[in-house]
């Protein structure tokens, strides 16, 4: 530490000093402050305004902005709505059946243990009451293949496990839920915006609470060549992309499967969905009989991309400077 | 995904061409079996392939891929054929095992050349295939053995937990198989798959020496695979029979790959009735003939291809062709395509032959009017009201604990959905309510400047018995306010606005809620309906949170406010 003497000095300017300016007409009063009274009552033209040191430096102001992530989602909503896809909604609790089954994952799969999905500890079973006769189905379908002319996936399907709540590990399960609801017509065209949930280890890749934007197309004519024509629409109308690659891909639920890349220049390719066709196995129990076109995007790359973010984990970001400081446009 | 570390060297011997060791170009190649590159490195010999295909076991090893490639590469077409020469082991399988573990499969591979790098490969192959495909080996497991160690006929029997010991592999002292299950690494991970029965399953020669206790753990003695060993018996038990037999063979053709002659054993069943045979010869690489219908591949991938190139793009995708008509192909489907369930994988196998970036992508305009959910445009109003009265959108994971719930927030506990299996301490249940997560939020910002301002429009997630999940989704909207004059004043007037620019007549009533302070807070009635609470911040809250100036809050249930009634 160290002190400093205080000095103060005062200086007065004498009556006849004031006399002399305010006569000479050179130098008025002046003002930093404007005040309602000066202005109604006129006085301010006896004043002379303070002017200012504009280079000085200001507070911030922090206006309220949305959440430039949430805003990026209204974005995607708003396209695929142009593009005639109606939304689909459903809880984040999901019934094992609608997650897995009705979509062809085996009750053993590796997917569905305590590591691949979060399991609800109460209650842990759910009410499938409503969906006999599709349970039966699905259930004939994994064990032996039913009348889809599958093999089946060779074990004994329980009907207590398609009752296990668990969180929904993705969105097709509303998928599964609107083909089974018999609430559409042929065509139709349905997306979701599903908040996710995995028990992943959470790093800069993954998060175990996720957004996934998913949906179906549902038209007799159907074929691959409108998978590719979908996929490659998606690429260019919400990812802007400049150019789109095709390959081979796996889900347990469609078949044949594809993965979607699209190119942007200045981003470079980008891994940006996974689609396939349903396969028998999945709508030939939920008793639709024409093709049907499942199709997810991977819109948090895409977002970070965007954003300039490497680290998924900043989508949920707590930091409020950067919210406040991330520009709109 | 599976992932496998292999030698370049060897992934380009086995394929028996050279290759291009460029990045890109491995990528391509590979994604004709749904694999990619994760690494290449040239210089220490590793390419590390990730397998997308989760119901490929037969990719899950350099042989595999390799083989997998070898058609799509046109090194050869069609599949290759394995063969397997006459019994030369008999294996007894004993009364009682029907209910435990009912099925063995073995094989004999004789004259191996194998070294360190191979035999690496095989236990990552095994381990891949006990793990996945064997569901953590309760349905399948696999053991090797040094067959020249070995004397046939094998014994494959239940006895009791305490009637045999023997050196289990990596230990130098004999154990009971309940000392196993109790003591050895691999006894306490897969106990529970036998545990539940009075006999364990125990395979031994006919000099009582023991190979292995399935599905737990090998002998040390005759478990041991070395660069030395010429001759290995594969043995695979399980639970269902199509299983155990395609991991039998999955294991057999990794190592016939490399080198060798494969021999069969046959199987003496002891109960025809629950066998429906008595004697099995294993393995079997038999192809099975999967009828491909014309019109419907011709109908799913939209290509106007004929029988004779259908045919053609089999044989490249590495499958065999038994017949060709006008209205189908009889495909032969190699024993280690385990994978072929439905003509639709065939189909896939099709397309990819043919190349997807081949395909002219078509779209469809279809009739259909597009829509959103009906909640989002009063959702979008609302968060729209909030940024004009100045607050900051966060968003916030709905998984959390009931400390930041319930103990920091000043609350009695209450019941919300708990998870069975959380990863992390920090997110063991779903919120039912928002206003934690901001106050968390808050916590970690309380090095930046004041007023600080936010909210968040999210759902919450309450328990129904009403409905099928027994729990429902509801909106939420909660507010904070925190700087050093925020008062209830202040966020009086924030809901006020609000509510007004809803066009809705709302009132406030006394409430107790011990996150608030007593007689700075009030419920908010809409249609004489509760549908929120607003305040000030108890300062023992302010404490938890060690936030340091006066804040203010409100919550409100949107679906209360404005979805049902709209």
């Amino acid at each position: 530490m160290t002190t400093v003497d205080k000095i103060s000095r005062v200086f007065e300017i004498t009556k006849l000093g004031i006399e002399t300016l305010r006569n000479s007409n050179l130098i008025q009063d002046k003002i930093t402050q404007l005040t309602p009274n000066l202005i109604l009552s006129g006085k301010w033209k006896n004043f002379q305004l303070q002017e200012y040191n504009i280079q000085a430096p200001v507070t911030n102001v922090w206006c309220g902005k949305k959440h430039p992530y949430m805003r990026f989602l209204e974005e995607v909503r708003t396209k695929l709505v142009t593009l005639g896809f109606n939304e689909m909604t459903g809880s984040s609790v999901e019934l094992s059946f609608f997650n897995f089954d009705a979509l062809y994952t085996p009750q053993d799969h590796p997917a569905r243990e305590i590591f691949g999905i979060y399991q609800v500890k109460d209650p842990q079973f759910g009410n499938i009451n409503k969906y006999q006769s599709t349970l039966q189905k699905v259930k004939a379908t994994h064990e032996n293949g039913w009348k889809t002319g599958s093999t089946g996936w060779d074990y004994n399907y329980s009907k207590k496990e398609a009752r296990r709540l668990i969180l929904r590990g993705h969105g097709t399960c509303l998928s599964a839920r609107t083909l089974l609801s018999k609430n559409f017509e042929v065509p139709c065209k349905y997306f979701s915006i599903a908040r996710c949930y995995r028990p992943e280890v959470v790093d800069k890749t993954h998060l175990s609470e996720f957004n996934q934007v998913e949906g179906i197309v549902v038209d007799e004519k159907l074929t691959l060549r409108d998978l590719l024509g979908v996929l490659a629409r998606f690429a260019i109308e919400v990812a802007g992309a400049d150019e789109v690659r095709f390959k081979p891909d796996y889900f347990p639920f469609t078949e044949p499967s594809v993965e979607l890349s699209a190119f942007k220049k200045g981003y470079g390719w980008i891994e940006f969905g996974g689609s396939g066709i349903f396969r028998p196995e999945v709508t030939m129990p939920l008793d639709v009989d024409v093709p049907v076109i499942a199709w997810g995007l991977g819109i948090d790359r895409l977002f970070m991309m965007k954003s300039g973010l490497t680290d998924i984990r900043e989508i949920f970001s707590q930091d409020l400077d950067w919210l406040r400081r991330k520009e709109v446009i | 995904m599976p992932t496998i570390d292999v030698s370049y060297i060897e992934f380009e011997t086995l394929l028996g061409i050279k290759l291009d060791a460029d990045l890109n170009k491995l990528d391509d190649i590979l994604s004709l079996v749904k694999s990619e590159v994760k690494l290449f490195n040239r210089q220490d010999d590793v390419l590390t392939i990730e397998i997308k295909d989760t119901n490929r076991p037969d990719l899950w090893s350099v042989e595999g891929v390799t083989r997998g490639l070898r058609s799509y590469l046109k090194i050869e077409s069609g599949p290759r054929d394995y063969f397997v020469d006459d019994p030369i082991v008999d294996v007894n399988v004993d009364f009682g095992l029907e209910k435990i573990r009912p099925y063995i499969c073995c094989s004999i591979i004789k004259d191996l050349k194998l070294d360190d790098t191979k035999i690496k490969g095989f236990m990552h192959l095994q381990e891949k295939l006990d793990q996945t495909y064997g569901r953590s080996r309760q349905k399948t497991s696999i053991g090797l053995y040094d067959f020249d160690l070995i004397t046939p006929p094998l014994n494959y029997v239940a006895v009791a937990p305490n009637d045999y010991s023997f050196i289990p592999l990596g230990f130098d002292n004999e154990l009971t198989l309940s000392e196993i299950l109790e003591k050895h690494p691999k006894g306490i991970e897969y106990g529970h798959i036998v545990k539940k029965n009075a006999n364990y399953p125990l395979l031994l020669d006919s000099k009582q020496k023991i190979l292995s206790f399935p599905p737990i753990i090998n002998s040390n003695d005759l478990g041991k695979i070395t660069d030395q060993t010429r001759n290995i018996l594969v043995e695979v038990t399980g639970t269902m029979y199509q299983t155990t037999a395609n991991t039998l063979n999955l294991v057999s053709l990794a190592l016939l790959d490399q080198s060798g002659k494969a021999y069969a054993a046959i199987i003496n069943y002891p109960d025809e009735h629950f066998y429906k045979k008595t004697i099995d010869e294993t393995p079997n690489f038999n192809y099975r003939i999967v009828n491909l219908d014309i019109n419907y591949t011709k109908k799913l991938l939209g290509l106007d291809l004929s029988p004779k190139k259908i045919a053609d793009l089999l044989l490249t995708a590495g499958m065999g062709i038994e017949k060709i008509n006008n209205t189908s192909v009889d495909v032969r489907v190699p024993c280690y395509r385990v994978d072929v369930m439905h003509q639709v994988d065939l189909i896939e196998d099709v397309a990819i032959s043919f190349g997807y970036n081949n395909i002219k992508p078509i779209w469809r305009d279809l009739p259909t009017t597009g829509s959103m959910r009906s909640e989002q445009d009063l959702i979008d109003l609302v968060r729209e009201l909030m940024v004009g009265l100045g607050f900051q959108e966060t968003l916030n994971y709905t998984l959390t604990n009931s400390e930041t719930l319930f103990k920091k927030m000043n609350c009695k506990q209450q019941k919300v959905i708990e998870l069975l299996n959380p990863k992390i301490i920090t997110m063991t249940c779903l919120r039912n309510w928002i206003l934690p997560s901001l106050m968390n939020f808050l916590s970690q910002n309380q090095s930046l400047e004041f007023p600080q301002k936010i909210f968040e429009l999210g759902t919450v997630t309450l328990l129904d018995n009403s409905t099928e999940t027994l729990s429902r989704d509801e909106f939420k909207l909660a507010t904070v306010t925190t700087h050093s004059n925020a008062s209830f004043t202040e966020i009086k007037s924030v809901v006020t606005s609000l509510f007004m620019n809803l066009g809705i007549d709302w009132s406030i009533e006394n409430v107790s809620h011990s996150s608030f302070i007593r007689g700075r807070l009030g419920k908010i009635i809409v249609n004489k309906k509760e549908v929120g609470v607003l305040g000030e911040i108890h300062p023992k809250v302010l404490e938890e949170w060690k936030l340091e100036n006066p804040a203010a809050a409100f919550e409100i249930n949107l679906n209360n406010v404005l979805f049902f009634n709209s």
